[in-house]
């Protein structure tokens, strides 16, 4: 039994980042009823400007988020303008294999550009760990990603409370019609949605290159991941996603230590497949 | 003064011509109801001036400017709000939360807290339920809310689609007090009604449109009983 | 002589320029229509889902993996002729298909697509991690060394010509018109009686065993499969590609996207991984100004269908 504690502290606190990876699907999917594909691809893109960013400066890890998260802003208004207002009104599909060519283009750039190797964001906070009463280890890295989870999600719930940008995605989220009749521009705030959850991409790229290695392609996964986060929790719930991602960090890692590491992903993928199944709203979901 | 004209609208919807030639105009201080049958086009007719549809041709001018090619969202900007018909609060916002959303635009934000105060006193029942998610609400208090929210967007001119729909006799009369006390505050009002006799008693003018063109106009007082059937009915 | 006495001559004319290929072309020549036939088959089926049946799927490599496997592991643990273990691979995936529509047609719209994703993933890593086919390091297909690539060609053909007529018919029956009026409003459709659920059902289980075999030739020409490739999302990638710029929803669509498709790879073969992301640039270009594709906008400008669905 002791032995479980560790992959579920640590799966537990590993949800908190899987959170994070996963508000900002579930943003534009309760606004605007698209999943981007090329989610996982922006945060894979966040971890190697990051990389960049080290190598430019000799900066800790932590501060590049001050200048990747700029970038990943500016580069999904600009899909979100040039790409997706576009095809608005023609229909899911369209909005779908559109975002599909962009997260091909986008791995295959890295790809290119980055070579195949595995790389990570070296940080001390990686190899250290926490000792905890002799029982069990918490990489410190792991702590790190839990707390900026709460942050994050802290602070998305402040502004979908209390700012009128937040009321304005909800009620867009609600109905969109009524929404427009006080006053809402439907692309601007799609645009702003969009924004936040291309801002929550990055730092979720960002803390997986100081957690784990990527690659190129690990941009599947993490959309994976993110999917099965709003699935799980429900659609348009900031404590369903929060709930979701416990349950799948948790599963990964149990899972990983039940039936073996190599199939890590696959338990993940399983509870997914289940809930999908089961009911496709999600646990606390609405929709 | 004429805040809002409607000239010689034409508009398509689904395939089908749902209006003819349709001139109109309200006053401030005036209200102006529009009368007439399920699918005599009134509905289409609101979606247009509001800017959820776009006419085929002719015009539409709100203090003198033509807003007929603008999006709902700046046609708010201007002062015409639409009350649209069925509510269409929002239910996962509270109570609180949807009148604030109505003071989205930057004019309506600088005044919010007295349009608050203003819409408090119209509708105590909004107060004590200021906390309450839009959902849990009665119809009749989901109707108060869309009219206080409506208002929090400060309009000059206020169109109100259907608000006496599936609601009980003593609600009805509370929301036309209301719908006066508006247009004493100096705002324009459209009322499109399916209950003939008391929006015909509240207007100051009313068009009745039959299968998309007006059949009847001018001011209620003057109506008989059989010009006023033979306008919506056609008999 | 009518439209549709041309329609045929064309038809057959093409089929036998085809049916002789390998005799008067280059043996370059017959591997490039050899993988154009099989690309058209695996776009039919991926555009019978997709452009008819809208099930847009993200998955369909599950079925290619399967029968890849299929074959591999029959013919040479189990030495089952070769041919028999391509058809077998086809009833393999048949039997899947079945399996995973439990849960997946539970599934609407993106979930659909994401979940049929997830399933092909899943069956990667299992595959990845199964001793018996040698893990990710992948299998050799022995059996098919010996085979002269006129064969592997005239496999192809068959599969190829046997799907589209498939699709054609099938679009043309009492299936397709239901299909079509689930595709134009689905609610509506629901209410005259058209059992939603088996036409896509159908459709279904019919791409997974076309698919299964198609991928059963494609890997004898390939000869070595591995589990990252064979259920690899990259495979979506490419039938999405042929069946947008063919024109989705049409039936020579993927016929024209596969021709593009392979010449566009043979051109870029040399420029690795840069023609992934031309393919996505030109994807994205194609949803934006002609929607319905090559064939698609053809169609439309002359008001002729080459292989006409509707009745006349």
């Amino acid at each position: 039994m002791l032995t479980s504690l560790e992959p579920l502290i640590n799966g537990l606190l590993l949800g908190g980042l899987y959170a994070v990876i996963g508000i900002g699907l579930s943003l534009v999917f309760g606004i605007m009823r698209q999943v981007n594909l090329a989610h996982g691809e922006l945060m894979i893109l966040a971890s190697y400007l990051s990389l960049v960013f080290l190598q430019l400066f000799a900066i800790h890890p932590m501060m590049t988020f001050l200048f990747v998260i700029p970038v990943i802003f500016i580069l999904g208004y600009l899909i979100q303008t040039f790409l997706f207002n576009r095809v608005l009104e023609k229909g899911m599909e369209s909005y779908l294999m559109i975002s599909f060519g962009l997260s091909i283009i986008l791995q295959n750039l890295m790809l290119l550009i980055f070579t195949p190797d595995a790389r990570t964001l070296q940080t001390s906070l990686a190899i250290k760990s926490l000792n905890v009463l002799d029982l069990f280890n918490v990489p410190v890295i792991l702590l790190v990603d839990f707390l900026t989870g709460i942050i994050v999600l802290g602070l998305l719930h402040f502004i979908m409370k209390k700012t009128y940008l937040g009321w304005a995605i909800r009620a867009a989220t609600d109905d969109l019609t009524a929404a427009r009749l006080v006053g809402i521009n439907p692309r601007k705030v799609y645009a702003l949605a969009m924004g936040i959850a291309v801002i929550t991409a990055a730092i979720s790229g960002v803390l997986v290159g100081m957690t784990f290695t990527f690659y190129p392609h690990s941009g599947t996964q993490y959309l994976i991941i993110a999917f099965g986060v709003v699935i799980i929790g429900g659609l348009g719930s900031l404590p369903g996603t929060f709930l979701g991602g416990l349950i799948l960090g948790v599963s990964q890692l149990l899972g990983g230590r039940i039936i073996g590491p190599g199939l890590q992903l696959l338990s993940g993928y399983i509870i997914l497949l289940i809930v999908l199944t089961i009911k496709p709203q999600g646990i606390l979901g609405r929709r | 003064m004429v805040i809002l004209e409607v000239k010689n609208l034409n508009v398509y919807y689904g395939g089908f011509k749902a209006l003819w030639d349709i001139t109109l105009s309200v006053e401030r201080d005036q209200i102006v109801s529009i009368l007439g049958s399920n699918g005599a086009g009134k509905s289409t007719l609101l979606k247009t001036i509001s800017g959820l549809l776009k006419p085929g041709s002719g015009s539409i001018l709100f203090h003198g400017e033509r807003i007929d090619h603008l999006g709902p969202h700046d046609i708010v900007k201007l002062g015409l709000t639409l009350v649209p018909e069925g509510r269409k609060i929002f239910s996962n916002l509270t109570v609180l939360e949807n009148l604030m959303i109505g003071s989205y635009t930057p004019t309506a934000r600088k005044s919010r807290e007295g349009q608050l105060e203003n819409v408090f006193e119209l509708f105590p029942r909004l107060q004590e339920r200021k906390n309450q998610l839009g959902s849990t609400l009665s119809g009749g208090e989901q109707q108060m809310l869309a009219i206080g929210r409506a208002l929090m967007s400060q309009p000059k001119l206020i169109i109100f689609d259907e608000i006496s729909l599936g609601l009980g006799p003593i609600m009805v009369k509370h929301l036309y007090q209301t719908v006066n006390r508006i247009k004493q505050k100096g705002m324009g009002v459209v009322l499109v009604e399916q209950d003939v006799k008391r929006s015909l008693k509240t207007a100051d003018f009313a068009y009745i449109l039959q299968e998309g063109k007006i059949s009847l106009k001018g001011r209620p007082k003057d109506f008989t009983e059989e010009e006023v059937k033979k306008a919506y009915f056609g008999l | 002589m009518s439209s549709n006495r041309i329609r045929i001559l064309l038809v057959v004319l093409f089929l036998i320029a085809l049916g002789t290929l390998p005799f008067w072309a280059s043996r370059y020549m017959v591997v490039i229509f050899l993988l154009m036939c099989l690309h058209t088959a695996l776009a039919s089926m991926w555009n019978l889902l997709a452009g008819y049946s809208g099930l847009i799927s993200l998955g369909q490599q599950m079925f290619i993996g399967i029968g890849g496997y299929s074959l591999a592991v029959l013919s040479m643990y189990h030495g089952i002729p070769i041919f028999l273990s391509v058809l077998l691979g086809g009833v393999i995936s048949l039997f899947l298909a079945v399996i995973i529509s439990v849960p997946v047609f539970r599934m609407k719209g993106v979930y659909f697509a994401i979940g049929t994703w997830i399933i092909a993933e899943a069956l990667g890593i299992c595959f990845s991690n199964w001793g018996y086919v040698r893990y990710g390091m992948g299998l050799f297909i022995q059996p098919a060394y010996k085979l002269p690539i006129s064969t592997i060609y005239y496999a192809a053909l068959v599969i190829c010509v046997g799907s589209v007529f498939i699709t054609y018919l099938l679009l043309r029956s009492n299936l397709g018109l239901a299909l079509m009026a689930i595709r134009d409003d689905d609610v509506a459709s629901e209410a005259i009686g058209v059992n939603i659920f088996r036409c896509k059902f159908t459709c279904f289980l019919l791409s997974a065993f076309i698919t299964g075999v198609t991928a059963g030739v494609l890997y004898l020409n390939t000869i070595f499969i591995q589990p990252f490739e064979a259920f690899g999302i990259g495979w979506t990638v490419k039938l999405l590609f042929i069946v947008i710029i063919g024109g989705l929803g049409t039936v020579v669509g993927p016929i024209v996207g596969s021709a593009v498709f392979v010449m566009l790879q043979q051109y870029l073969s040399e420029y690795v991984g840069f023609n992934l992301i031309l393919l996505g640039i030109i994807t994205i270009l194609v949803i934006f100004f002609t929607p319905k594709g090559i064939v698609g906008t053809f169609q439309e400008k002359l008001g002729f269908e080459i292989l006409p669905i509707r009745r006349q």
